[in-house]
């Protein structure tokens, strides 16, 4: 069957699922104080790690803390739900969702798009705010910094969004797809720098992550925006994440053609 | 020993119940270790990095650590029920524990004896405990073997009246996970690291609310003798694995005392 793309039909998706968000005014609290005690205790930790130095190894505390509030705020945002399609797979209704004239991996993109606006709005940026006044947030490095940034970001999250779509099309052969979902998230918090800036990473780890998508979820954002990474090289740095988005995109796109042909629906 | 024989079915039931799927119950404890191991990766990295924090070396902080997670394997080994509870509440399931003509809090515990998850959390905190052990400055004596001992079992029993606690309060409350997000799983973050590098309200906090100082850090001043104790009475120190048999009495007081509110929400 032909799927026509019309653009306004997901940005209903995304629509709908920002509005749905509203609704749960308390959740809304609870997740920014949530990100906020978890973003205090990191910059809490970096503090008593420098005890005081001005830099370690070329890298200031204010840069360190930048990196954290950028990549694990960003990263308490990024809400993807990497069993959706596990659960339509279990309860059947990933047939109903195949026959719908919606492209269902665009569907799932705009449903997520729409969570995540809501969350940047609510929960990101309202944090930010808090620790820019509180602690040594630094400002961008200047006005092409921060375009650059914004850009690499949004290469970030698609591949972000790509490793948890891998994830997701696996579930057409692994049952219960939580615990690959556990194991990716573990190499990302271990690995993209958001936790630990990939700076003060074992030279063979953080050698070994250049090798990897992980890098370039955060890490490679932020340094643009600090502008450890001078603006006249962004360009490789972006087609670094144009690669792993194409390459996964690629995988992706393999496991789903297969996948759907093996669709077993269970009960009726 | 009848208790005893019952364990054993109801641990064979839930192995068999996991064992429908052998791959993912395989997935399951290997996903769980390396979640917990993560936390301990970046600690390692850190102090790779920066040498200590607060006075606290590697070794050391990683032996504060492993109590947390040696401690939670042997609570979710018995108490996944208590965790799980506020479910059996909402879907009514809790009306058939009552009509059995056994303990209820024997029922919680022996009906959900999660092994998988146990080994996952617990074998990395005993792998830690063990490695860490013998590489800080502690001599394992009779006392100091027995003290450790103790503060474990007093360790699992705090996490226990804790979520002791939130059981009891379900009767009332029905729906009680977001206060434990906020009380148990938050202030969890904190615990891992010496409690002295944190702000007095946070200090308070791990002290008398929500007591994780006693599950990890007191016990280990115990065997280490950090300086930053002296911030702190000595005397919690000694109490440290008394904290939790106590706290855990009284949380079986509260909860006799709120079964008479249940309501079934059944029909």
């Amino acid at each position: 069957m032909k799927k026509e793309f019309n653009f306004s039909v997901y940005l209903m998706y995304t629509k709908t699922i920002f509005l749905s968000k509203l609704v749960y005014k308390f959740d809304y609290v609870l997740g920014l104080l949530n990100t906020c005690i978890q973003l205090f205790i990191a910059c809490l930790i970096w503090q008593t790690l420098y005890g005081g130095n001005a830099s370690v190894e070329g890298i200031s505390l204010p840069m360190v803390i930048t990196t954290i509030v950028i990549g694990q705020g960003l990263s308490n945002a990024y809400f993807i739900n990497d069993q959706a399609v596990s659960k339509l797979i279990k309860d059947g209704s990933i047939s109903f969702t195949l026959l719908k004239p919606v492209s269902f991996r665009l569907q799932l993109l705009a449903e997520a798009l729409g969570e995540i606006t809501f969350r940047i709005l609510s929960n990101f940026l309202p944090a930010v705010i808090i620790f820019s006044l509180a602690t040594d947030v630094l400002p961008p490095a200047g006005v092409l910094p921060f375009l650059l940034f914004l850009i690499s970001i949004s290469l970030g999250f698609g591949v972000l969004w790509m490793l948890s779509s891998i994830v997701q099309f696996l579930s057409f052969w692994v049952m219960n797809v939580w615990s690959l979902s556990t194991i990716k998230n573990v190499l990302i918090t271990v690995l993209s720098g958001a936790v630990i800036p990939i700076w003060f990473l074992p030279e063979k780890i953080a050698s070994f992550v250049s090798y990897t998508p992980f890098g370039a979820i955060y890490f490679i954002p932020t340094r643009l925006y600090l502008g450890d990474i001078p603006p006249a090289e962004a360009g490789i740095y972006f087609t670094q994440q144009l690669l792993w988005i194409i390459a996964m995109l690629g995988i992706s796109h393999l496991l789903w053609s297969m996948g759907k042909q093996r669709i077993v629906v269970q009960g009726g | 020993m009848e208790w005893l024989s019952l364990f054993k079915h109801y641990s064979v039931l839930t192995i068999k119940e996991r064992f429908q799927y052998k791959l993912n119950a395989i997935l399951v404890s290997l996903a769980v270790f390396l979640r917990e191991g993560a936390t301990i990766a970046v600690i390692y990295f850190m102090l790779l990095r920066f040498g200590s924090i607060n006075g606290w070396e590697m070794y050391e902080l990683l032996f504060l650590y492993s109590y947390i997670f040696f401690t939670y394997g042997l609570f979710i080994l018995f108490f996944t029920g208590l965790r799980d509870f506020e479910g059996l509440v909402r879907i009514g399931s809790f009306d058939r524990y009552l009509l059995r003509p056994r303990g209820l809090i024997f029922q919680i515990i022996v009906a959900k004896v999660d092994w998988f998850a146990a080994i996952g959390h617990g074998s990395l905190g005993l792998l830690l405990f063990l490695y860490s052990a013998f590489q800080v400055n502690v001599s394992w004596s009779a006392i100091n073997i027995t003290y450790c001992a103790l503060a474990i079992i007093g360790g699992v029993l705090i996490q226990a009246a804790i979520f002791l606690l939130m059981a009891s309060l379900s009767f009332t409350f029905i729906s009680v996970s977001n206060l434990r997000q906020i009380l148990y799983w938050n202030t969890r973050k904190f615990a891992g690291y010496p409690i002295s590098i944190f702000h007095a309200s946070i200090k308070i906090l791990l002290i008398y609310i929500v007591p994780f100082a006693f599950v990890n850090y007191f016990p280990s001043q115990f065997l280490l003798h950090k300086t930053d104790m002296a911030e702190f009475p000595a005397l919690y120190m000694y109490i440290a694995p008394a904290v939790g048999f106590a706290l855990f009495g009284l949380a079986m007081l509260y909860w006799r005392y709120s079964l008479q509110f249940y309501k079934s929400t059944g029909n």
